[in-house]
């Protein structure tokens, strides 16, 4: 499979100039004449210094032109982010691939139901119902009021691999309070606990009682699972489909992000390339009281 | 969700003049979460004070955030001002489709499409469309709607269909949008809610016009033509519905929009209706609906 259709972060090296005062700069991208991208810093709106970038992966052939068009490959979507990670000390330039250049599948929760879009209608635990907020119409799924039982969507536990670099993506909201939510691709769906164990997958947890004040990022390859800081302190949120949780696999490397930033990264305990794996969007009540997931949409393409 | 409405950003350019209109333009996230603009020439700086954007569309970014630009949307117009749209992209929509092919439509994101009156394949040169055709009696309807009224919302609802007019559009009524009932077709919808496209001779619609209706006859608003309208013609209906604005467009021209909206939350499906107010029948052909929410 063509290196080009994975998603990909690009590390930018910062100018050779180094900003006098750091914690001051910016990090800029532009359009040089020449069609190569240049970066400058800058303090205070006031210039800093200028010169060209490496691009170092040379898999990746970005352009530039003078109207400051990005161009990639015919066969990405030039859909890009300038990001200035840590402190001018680096700038990621994320490419994400063109949905049209990948395969794809969709789940929409719509009507009380779920309406798929690629793959097979998803399994449903729980009471569903339909719902409406302000931006749009969405079906939750609501438990039974006994501890442990659950509510929710799976797929057949075969619809990707980590080897095909999925990006996934889901927008939801949940019960927040003595639940435990999982959310992502899971070689089984994952039961009233806070470790996966055997299970293998990628993807979200909310769990109070693994002291988690916000979703986190977990990885599990079946035999040690690895997570990371919370996405978002506060908790989860109960307020219409409003948390946006999304990761994408690099080769190596799963990146979190809530709402297309907050990013974090795991490379450690992620399931084999071949492991086959499904979607599980679930609550699961910790206490004898029904807890609801509110289910918008659930996006998931892959090389 | 608003972090996810589709939005235009128009960034005027600040009192400094770039020497030659071989400059280059960039945006970027200063450190107060600001966009700013900067020309440069040869890679001399010629840096601006940070634009505080003012209207609705004011987008911070902390320097942790992501400028998301698709497509090539970023454009320098010339002196006076740079110009970029930004959408969201497909991944984080909640998204449904109704395909035309062959004499039917296929949903894809919603359960199911209901229609009436009678369909037949309308493929031309430039795309697949299935023709909705009325009897040839007065009042008589011929429509394609969501089967379920709960598909969209009022706001930030993105809503696209391309069809064709059919080769006689007098003693016509075409309704096209998001509305919460297919019980009234009239000129005026009365107690129903909805935000649609109109062409209507009864109504003496100079072309296309673009309709906000609240819940009462009295409660709405119609734009001025959008588009002239002619038979046998394929148009583009794009529509915006913003928090109290819906954005009308015809063919990617001038924008025109209305303030009477419905409240939210309100339910709300795809519908497009012919109406017959003559003898002969009449018909419009759909190729494609879209529609972006929340």
């Amino acid at each position: 499979m063509p290196a080009r259709l994975n998603p990909k972060i690009l590390t930018l090296e910062e100018n050779p100039t180094s900003p006098s005062t750091p914690a001051n700069d910016d990090v800029l991208f532009f359009a040089g004449s020449d069609g190569r991208v240049h970066s400058r810093s800058s303090s205070s709106l006031s210039d800093r210094s200028a010169g060209n970038i490496t691009i170092k992966d040379e898999d990746l052939n970005v352009l530039i032109s003078n109207a400051l068009t990005v161009k990639t490959s015919p066969m990405l979507s030039p859909l890009y982010k300038l990001l200035n990670s840590s402190k001018h000390q680096e700038i990621w330039l994320p490419i994400i691939p063109g949905v049209s250049a990948r395969k794809w599948w969709y789940i929409n929760g719509v009507s009380g139901g779920f309406a798929p879009v690629g793959i097979a209608a998803p399994s449903t635990t729980g009471t569903l119902g339909s719902d409406t907020g302000i931006g749009a119409t969405y079906t939750y799924c609501t438990t039974a009021a006994s501890s442990g039982s659950n509510a929710g969507i799976t797929s057949t536990f075969n619809v990707v691999r980590r080897g095909y670099n999925p990006l996934f993506a889901a927008k939801l909201s949940a019960s927040d309070i003595n639940v435990r939510v999982w959310v992502g691709l899971f070689s089984a769906a994952p039961g009233n606990v806070d470790n996966l164990g055997t299970i293998k997958g990628i993807g979200f947890r909310y769990s109070p009682a693994a002291g988690d004040t916000g979703f986190v990022g977990v990885v599990s390859d079946g035999t040690s699972q690895a997570v990371t800081p919370p996405l978002s302190a506060g908790g989860v949120s109960t307020f219409n489909p409003n948390d946006f949780l999304e990761f994408r696999v690099s080769g190596d490397t799963v990146y979190f992000y809530k709402w297309g930033s907050e990013i974090h990264s795991l490379n450690t305990n992620l399931p084999t390339l071949t492991q086959d794996l499904g979607l599980c969007v679930r609550v699961i009540t910790t206490e004898a009281v029904a807890k609801s997931i509110v289910i918008a949409n659930v996006w998931c393409d892959f090389d | 969700m608003s972090a996810l409405k589709p939005k235009t950003l128009k960034i005027r350019r600040t009192s400094i003049v770039p020497a030659s209109v071989s400059e280059h333009g960039i945006l970027f996230a200063d450190e107060e979460g600001y966009i700013s603009h900067l020309y440069s020439s040869g890679y001399a700086a010629r840096i601006t004070s940070p634009l505080n954007l003012t209207d609705d569309n004011i987008v911070t970014l902390s320097d942790v955030q992501s400028l998301i630009v698709p497509r090539k949307t970023l454009v320098n117009l010339g002196n006076q001002e740079a110009q970029f749209a930004f959408l969201p992209r497909a991944q984080a929509r909640k998204w449904w489709s109704i395909f035309a092919a062959g004499s039917s439509f296929v949903p894809a994101g919603i359960t199911g499409v209901t229609t009436s009156g009678t369909l037949s394949e309308d493929n031309d040169d430039q795309t697949t469309s299935v023709k909705l055709e009325t009897a040839a009696a007065a009042n008589s309807i011929a429509q394609l709607y969501s089967t379920n009224l709960d598909v969209a919302a009022f706001a930030y609802t993105q809503l696209s269909v391309l069809l064709k007019t059919g080769n006689d559009i007098s003693n016509i009524r075409i309704l096209c949008g998001i509305f919460d009932s297919t019980s009234n077709f009239n000129d005026n919808i009365g107690s129903n809610k909805g935000v649609y496209f109109r062409y209507s001779t009864t109504a003496n619609d100079p072309g296309w016009v673009g309709i906000g209706h609240r819940n009462s006859s009295s409660g709405r608003e119609i734009t001025d033509a959008l588009e002239t309208i002619e038979a046998d013609t394929t148009y583009l209906l794009n529509m915006w519905v913003w928090d109290d604005e819906a954005v009308f467009s015809v063919n990617n021209g001038s924008e025109l929009s209305v303030s009477q909206l419905p409240s939210p939350p309100v339910k709300l499906g795809f519908w497009v209706v012919v109406v017959n107010t003559g003898s002969a029948a009449k018909a419009t052909s759909v190729s494609r609906v879209h529609c972006e929410t929340g």
